[in-house]
């Protein structure tokens, strides 16, 4: 809500002092993003340090210059409306926009139609949310979104929040943090210098010795006592407020009371019913600048002499006023307010009925809308009262909270409510919830790591409603038994049970079921080694993308990913992983897109992208939402780098991998997680220190299916010099090696395109040749300290000639290219054909191919001529 | 935040002319390990210019060698170090 700029209302409107150089800087990212590069503007200060006043500036010359401002604020009612912002902009922006936006679609077409709103071709568009201290979830969620999709908009995006409000844990950290770098201007206001603050109040006619002082130099400060006129300086910005105000009579104080309870601002039809006056006293109010006029409602100048007229109001007067604006609002009827403010009021009036049934209505709208923490608060707030609602009632409202408090990560509190809840389902023998519940429990279980109490509680849930026969109950309980034993490698079972729960859930007709269990089923067969398992995985994928269940597309895609890696189909895995993280991260789903990144590090581990590898793996591990089971797979990428290039770390990294690992008594993690311990104690030299794990493993393997698994132990421990047969079930690079076949061995790696396994073999080879490819496969990887200890031992069994290093590459070679790439570069540039470059060169024409890629990749050229072109500026600068 | 020492090695010798082409080579660097929040305190050359241990400070391994790969400098080794000074006996 914006203040006019009526004189009237306003008597002292004054130019801003030394902010100059943020005007500047807000016009720069108005520039720069009007070039077609949005960009995020985060202005940030103290309570009054003059965030709004700035804003207002530069919104005035924006407009001035031909662009629309969009503006929004966030509430600080008790508890803030869902998406508050977004509503106001849409209503501000009037037509198509506004009707969509009331039509009130789900949060993330809403989303989306704001993003359209934004490309759509037309004047430049700076949108202005305030105060994103407050902001409810669902507009943090829009501040993400927007942050990380305007760049190829021509929109400034501003917003403002005050940064001592901002504890370390407070989410809009998180926010900030994930919207991109490059893209994100960041101004911190100062408070005013003791001249400005000397000008102020010499424009004021007055002069303060100790303004300066007192006030340190806070702008809202300063302003307040300066208006408030008079001898003496009140001690406290809720002096200087009450000061202002003291020139008011009894009555036109009541006017500030009501107003003072109704952020942001209060009608005047609502405060006529609460409050008798005359129009004389509003009146008052707005001249001496204590309130002010905004669309027909009435509001503080700033939100901190509103907080600190509150604080004046007495309680009883309090609930009274609440009361009377409670029921004013609610006799006007259904769209008279939100729901959020109908609470708010109820709350100040202390109306256990009112909030009872407002609250969790309250609740519901906010969880629709995504605004996870606003849901938990009002149901939290009903709970509080909920002693005399009869049982049921409680006991969906403690299933309600539990279900907010597990999407905002509090899993303690959510199984300790919904534990609460299962008692009272017992004691009223509603065996369908109490089966919910239980499945409820398993999976909050599943997410901390406790997979013995995950499994008791799915059977549980299934003992509760087998009795009674087919039910839908009964068909997820048995899909959620069937991912418990998926989890636990009891692959068989997994699917037996993954049917039964399918051809119910086919029967009953209920598509999240049957997504669920076909998930299952076909994760399961790929686990067996069952190429037909894809099949049903891809069209749980099909279904769930089809009736849009986000997070049943998200599991089956990562389903299909991991099974597809653990089978070390890296590249089709990668493939599946790209396109799951690309859908997640398009809806914001953080938490799965992470846990694909992760799996993902360890195929290109595989591949031999190392760099892309620990790009991944660094983005998983810095990301504070990632819960301790999606840190195993990063982690061990990074041990196993490290170990392999000589870097520090390695032992931290793969120390933590095995905790977490070990907790989740899964085998898969167990399985990955020992094989990189086992190779990095091989390198630095604690081969004692693991042998004893190693052999729990591989024993431990042994009772599962994978031949990856059996054969990469088998592997370690035959490396380490334990006398070990190759394993009937092991995979057949790693058998080979085993049985001594080495040449073998490497073809199949090679095939497999895993460079790193196969330079071992080769290395294992008694052919002096091959064990010099392998050496020069390491260098070129980079693994240095695999060379290292490779060179040592190849030298021992009396190899020679043994390849150094990798080519030279000095700074004066400013585009990094390796001496051949130079070469095929100069006769690139010099018009000839890649036959021609291979001749001259005596080279294959693929090896030329090769080269040339990679010199347009390293030169950013998009083709030969562009390259050319390139190469001669080098060659001339 | 940790330091780290970092072994290089240039084959053919390195050469940082003092000059101004030698000032913006160091800025451009500077500007590279900006991007991935490491910072280069100093480093030590030997003598034929084919080695230089370089001493920073990083979040982690990986991101030094990240911005070893956009500055076009080769990284042979990541190693994390602590300061020790015979005057912290005195």
């Amino acid at each position: 809500m914006r203040a006019s700029s009526n004189d009237e209302n306003q008597p002292d409107v004054m130019p801003l002092l030394e902010r100059q150089s943020f005007l500047d800087q807000l016009q720069d990212a108005f520039e720069l993003a009007a070039s077609g590069c949005g960009r995020v503007v985060l202005i940030s200060g103290e309570a009054g340090i003059g965030k709004t006043a700035l804003v207002d500036v530069f919104t005035a010359i924006a407009e001035a210059e031909g662009a629309r401002v969009l503006q929004g604020a966030c509430d600080a009612l008790t508890t803030p409306r869902p998406h508050g912002p977004l509503l106001d902009i849409a209503r501000a922006a009037g037509g198509r926009f506004k009707a969509l936006v009331e039509g009130r679609p789900e949060r993330e077409r809403m989303f989306g139609i704001f993003l359209d709103e934004l490309e759509r071709r037309g004047p430049q568009t700076v949108i202005v949310i305030e105060d994103a201290h407050w902001a409810d979830d669902g507009t943090l969620d829009l501040l993400r979104f927007l942050g990380r999709r305007l760049k190829n908009t021509t929109a400034l995006l501003i917003a403002t929040y005050r940064d001592d409000e901002l504890s370390s844990d407070h989410p809009l950290r998180g926010v900030l943090a994930d919207i991109s770098r490059a893209a994100v201007h960041r101004l911190r206001l100062p408070r005013l210098s003791e001249t400005a603050v000397q000008e102020l109040a010499g424009r004021a006619g007055l002069s303060h010795g100790d303004l300066y002082t007192l006030t340190s130099g806070n702008p809202f400060y300063v302003t307040e006592v300066l208006a408030a006129g008079g001898e003496g300086i009140p001690p406290s910005v809720q002096d200087a407020v009450l000061a202002r105000a003291a020139l008011l009579d009894g009555s036109a104080k009541r006017i500030l009371d009501a107003v003072s309870l109704s952020p942001p601002s209060l009608e005047r039809w609502v405060l006529d019913s609460v409050v008798e006056s005359d129009g004389e006293e509003v009146k008052a109010c707005l001249a001496t600048g204590t309130l002010v006029s905004v669309d027909g409602s009435l509001a503080f100048r700033h939100e901190l002499a509103r907080q600190a007229w509150k604080d004046t109001v007495d309680q009883s007067r309090a609930r009274d006023l609440h009361a009377g604006i409670l029921r004013a609002l609610r006799e006007a009827g259904d769209h008279a307010a939100g729901v959020s403010r109908l609470v708010h009021h109820a709350a100040g009036a202390e109306d256990g009925e009112s909030l009872l049934s407002l609250a969790p209505q309250a609740g519901a709208e906010a969880a629709a809308l995504g605004a996870h923490r606003e849901a938990a608060a009002h149901y939290a707030l009903a709970l509080n009262r909920a002693d005399a609602l009869e049982p049921s009632a409680r006991a969906e409202l403690l299933e309600a909270l539990s279900r907010e408090c597990s999407l905002i990560g509090d899993s303690e509190r959510a199984s300790q409510l919904l534990t609460d809840a299962l008692e009272i389902r017992r004691s009223l023998g509603d065996v369908g919830k109490q089966s919910e519940a239980e499945r409820g429990l398993a999976r909050l279980a599943w997410y901390q790591g406790d997979a013995p109490a995950a499994r008791r509680h799915t059977r549980a849930a299934i003992e509760v409603v087998e009795p009674l026969g087919d039910s839908r109950e009964l068909a997820r309980a048995y899909s959620a038994w069937s991912q418990v034993l998926m989890s636990a490698d009891e692959s068989t079972d997994a699917i037996e049970w993954g049917l039964t729960a399918l051809a119910m859930a086919r029967e009953l007709d209920d598509v999240e079921t049957v997504v669920h269990a076909l998930t299952n089923i076909g994760g399961s067969k790929l686990k067996l080694g069952d190429p037909e398992g894809r099949d049903p995985l891809e069209e749980s994928y099909r279904l769930a993308v089809e009736y849009g269940l986000h997070d049943d597309t998200a599991r089956a895609g990562l389903n299909l990913g991991e099974t597809t890696g653990d089978w070390r189909e890296a590249r089709r895995a990668e493939a599946y992983l790209d396109e799951t993280i690309r859908f997640c991260t398009d809806r914001d789903m953080d938490p799965y897109a992470l846990c694909g990144m992760g799996h993902r590090a360890l195929m290109r581990l595989w591949t031999g992208d190392w760099t892309a590898a620990a790009d991944d793996a660094q983005f998983v591990l810095g990301h504070s939402s990632a819960p301790p089971g999606l840190r195993i797979f990063p982690l061990l990428v990074l041990g196993r780098l490290r170990a392999r290039r000589g870097d520090s770390g390695v032992w931290e990294a793969l120390d933590e991998a095995r905790d977490v690992a070990d907790r989740t008594e899964e085998l898969q993690r167990i399985a990955t997680v020992v094989p990189a311990r086992a190779e990095a104690a091989w390198l630095t030299g604690r081969g004692d220190a693991v042998a004893e794990e190693v052999r729990a493993a591989h024993q431990l393997a042994l009772q599962g299916t994978n031949p990856w698994w059996i054969g990469e132990l088998a592997y370690w421990l035959w490396r380490a010099g334990d006398p070990v047969e190759a394993p009937e079930s092991a995979a057949q690079p790693y058998a080979l090696q085993i049985n001594g076949q080495s040449a073998e061995a490497a073809e199949v790696w090679k095939r497999m395109g895993f460079p790193f396994e196969q330079a071992l073999a080769l290395t294992e080879s008694d052919d002096a040749d091959a064990a010099r490819e392998g050496l020069q496969i390491f260098h070129r990887l980079g693994a240095r300290r695999v060379a290292d200890v490779v060179a040592a031992h190849l030298k021992a069994r009396g190899v020679d000639r043994l390849p150094r290093g990798p080519r030279a590459r000095t700074r004066s070679n400013p585009a990094n290219l390796t001496r051949r790439q130079e070469q095929v570069l100069g006769f690139l540039a010099d018009g000839l054909s890649n036959p021609e470059i291979a001749r001259r060169l005596r080279i294959s024409r693929k090896t030329v191919e090769h080269h040339v890629s990679a010199v347009l990749a390293k030169l950013g050229a998009g083709s030969r001529g562009e390259a050319a072109a390139i190469a001669r500026d080098l060659d001339s600068g | 935040m940790a330091r780290y020492l970092i072994e290089r090695t240039f084959p053919d010798g390195l050469a940082i002319p003092i000059n101004a082409d030698g000032a913006a080579s160091c800025c451009a660097v500077v500007k590279g390990n900006a991007e991935s929040d490491v910072t280069w305190v100093h480093s030590y050359v030997t003598p034929d210019r084919k080695r230089t241990f370089c001493i920073y400070d990083a979040p982690n391994p990986e991101a030094i060698r990240r911005a070893g790969e956009l500055n076009g400098l080769p990284v042979d080794r990541v190693t994390e170090v602590r300061v020790l000074d015979p005057y912290f006996y005195w």
